[in-house]
């Protein structure tokens, strides 16, 4: 019965999936045709606008020369250990805030604080702190990323099912118990979201401060290239951020789906 | 039919008393036994089964966080649970037999009186209980499985040890076949059977359900009634249970305990005569009838006094 019921829903849903690819696709094919066209044509400037296929020859030739691959591999190392750092202090910590409730009230408004701070605005004490080497960018990336994986956590503690808690103390649970049985399983889906937010959030930030200053990254890449009106070259950096950005959103969701597998609206048997 | 050791203790115990505001009512009980109802506990022939759970003046009070005020749940109850004995608690709804209940469980602290299992102290929950509530609050991440075996996952049992454990009780609820759904996928009734299912998977001393039914549609309700009290004459386990539903406490219960509107005192204390098995339509039966007006009167009289309703 189940399945008879099921079958059509995911048929009608497979076929909205694949008229919406179109439509998307669509306007961003239009929007290349309507650029191309633009500097061919010589309506503006080529030097401000560059266009797709001056990028994609930029972007090969950035990869062929080893450009990209150095710049990138510094970039992905500070965003890495900042994001690493950010999951480490972050997690224990938002899951703390969100299950003693005097930690919450203490920290709470200061966090709130901090969190109001555009961490960029920050980039001149950093240098001054950590220099221009790359630890001032993984300290950004860290106050970048860490406050949405707090947040997630914190709310996460708070939706936990207080039936579910009775159930488990009326089977003697002790309060690691419960934490490791409810709590944990509960914040799962908050920490994806997190996750998902904190690497916007950090990408954002390893790129700024690349830009902000240093001599070494995407973001110091894309800067350099401007200044030197290379624009092809600047959107062959911004290209890459954005494919870095989607792919990492993209499989985090994936992630996400894979332990969602229980929730009744994602499930399908 | 089966019938477990302490069931049939209970059948050769039937016996015949009469005490001041009894209403008596001879029966003839299926295995040709007379057995007739009483309001009192009998005196003259005592029961030789062991008392399984023992609660002496139970006065459970809490503290009402808006007022400020101690509210008295339950005041100085008094009560004897045999081993093998199902009882069921019934009363008007908020008279406390769910805060009752709780104090049992070891999850509401009582202010005075003890409670004991098998003589042994009740101050907090325990291996040797184990609760059915109305909701089945159920892991929605994991699933029928490893739900069922989560109460004993919790006292320190491994997964794999634990699901042979289970397994009897899989077999005996008739949930094999349905250990790998998640309890989304199964309607309200089978995760109620998931629910017992995970309690008595702990096989605990004393079984304690909280008006388990009181959240299935009507016709299923009935259902899980007759399979409830299938699974109990098999099992032959210590049973309380609070209900609203005075025709579920008679069909499934060997007293039905009659609390008063809060603070909830017992106002009766009421053996039921049919002998075991039972079979559902019972109910239809002009005793059955009797009986439950009989309940229903005891319930009306105390709340018209007390103005509980």
């Amino acid at each position: 019965m189940r399945k008879v019921t099921v079958l059509p829903k995911s048929k009608v849903a497979k076929r909205e999936k694949i008229i919406n690819l179109l439509l998307g696709s669509s306007v961003i094919i239009l929007f290349l045709i309507g650029w191309e066209l633009l500097f061919q044509c010589k309506l503006v400037n080529p030097l401000f606008i560059s266009s797709p296929s001056r990028v994609v020859f930029a972007e090969i030739a950035i990869i062929k020369d080893g450009t990209l691959l150095k710049h990138f591999l510094v970039s992905a190392k500070e965003f890495g250990f900042g994001y690493l750092a950010a999951i480490i202090f972050g997690f224990p910590f938002g899951i703390m805030l969100g299950w003693f409730k005097l930690l919450k009230a203490s920290f709470g408004p200061f966090i709130a604080a901090l969190q109001a701070t555009p961490r960029i605005a920050l980039m001149p004490l950093f240098i001054i702190w950590f220099g221009l080497g790359i630890t001032a960018k993984i300290v950004v990336v860290l106050l970048s990323a860490i406050f949405p994986l707090i947040v997630n956590l914190q709310v996460a503690m708070s939706t936990i099912d207080p039936d579910l808690v009775h159930v488990a103390r009326a089977y003697g649970a002790g309060r690691w118990q419960i934490f490791r049985s409810i709590a944990l399983p509960t914040s799962l889906p908050f920490l994806i979201t997190g996750l998902r937010l904190a690497a916007g959030r950090g990408l954002l930030g390893v790129i700024v401060a690349e830009v902000f200053g240093g001599s070494e990254g995407i973001g110091y890449m894309i800067e350099y290239a401007g200044s030197t009106f290379q624009t092809d070259k600047v959107f062959a950096g911004v290209l890459v951020v954005a494919v870095i950005g989607i792919s990492l959103d993209v499989s985090l969701d994936r992630l996400g789906r894979h332990f969602d597998r229980w929730r009744s609206d994602t499930a399908v048997h | 039919m089966m019938n477990s050791v302490a069931r049939a203790t209970h059948e050769h115990n039937g016996r015949k008393s009469a005490g001041p505001t009894a209403l008596i009512t001879p029966i003839n009980g299926g295995l040709g036994s007379v057995v007739s109802i009483s309001g009192d506990r009998p005196q003259h022939i005592p029961d030789t089964r062991p008392v399984k759970l023992s609660i002496k003046n139970l006065v459970v009070g809490y503290l009402d966080n808006q007022s400020g005020q101690t509210t008295v749940a339950v005041d100085k109850v008094t009560l004897d649970v045999r081993e093998g004995e199902f009882v069921s608690i019934v009363g008007l709804s908020g008279c406390g037999k769910s805060t009752f209940l709780n104090a049992i469980a070891g999850l509401v602290k009582h202010q005075y009186g003890e409670i004991r299992v098998n003589d042994q102290l009740v101050t907090c929950p325990g291996k040797d209980r184990a609760v059915v509530f109305q909701k089945a609050s159920l892991l929605p991440w994991r699933k029928v499985g490893r739900n069922i075996t989560y109460g004993l996952e919790l006292s320190g049992m491994k997964p794999a040890e634990a699901r042979e454990k289970a397994s009897y009780f899989v077999n005996l609820i008739r949930l094999n076949g349905f250990e790998h759904h998640y309890p989304h996928q199964l309607s309200g009734g089978m995760q109620q059977r998931v629910n017992l299912a995970r309690a008595l998977a702990c096989d605990p001393e004393v079984l304690l359900l909280d008006e388990p039914f009181a959240a299935l549609d009507a016709i299923t309700r009935e259902l899980m009634q007759n399979e409830l009290l299938e699974l109990c004459e098999k099992v032959g386990k210590t049973v309380v249970m609070v209900t609203h539903q005075i025709d579920e406490a008679l069909l499934l219960s060997d007293r039905v305990i009659i609390f008063s509107s809060r603070p909830a005192h017992i106002l009766d204390d009421i053996r039921v005569p049919f002998p075991h098995p039972r079979k559902g339509h019972i109910k239809d039966s002009e005793e059955f009838r009797g009986l439950m007006s009989r309940i229903w009167n005891i319930i009306e009289g105390n709340a018209n006094i007390g103005g509980g309703i």
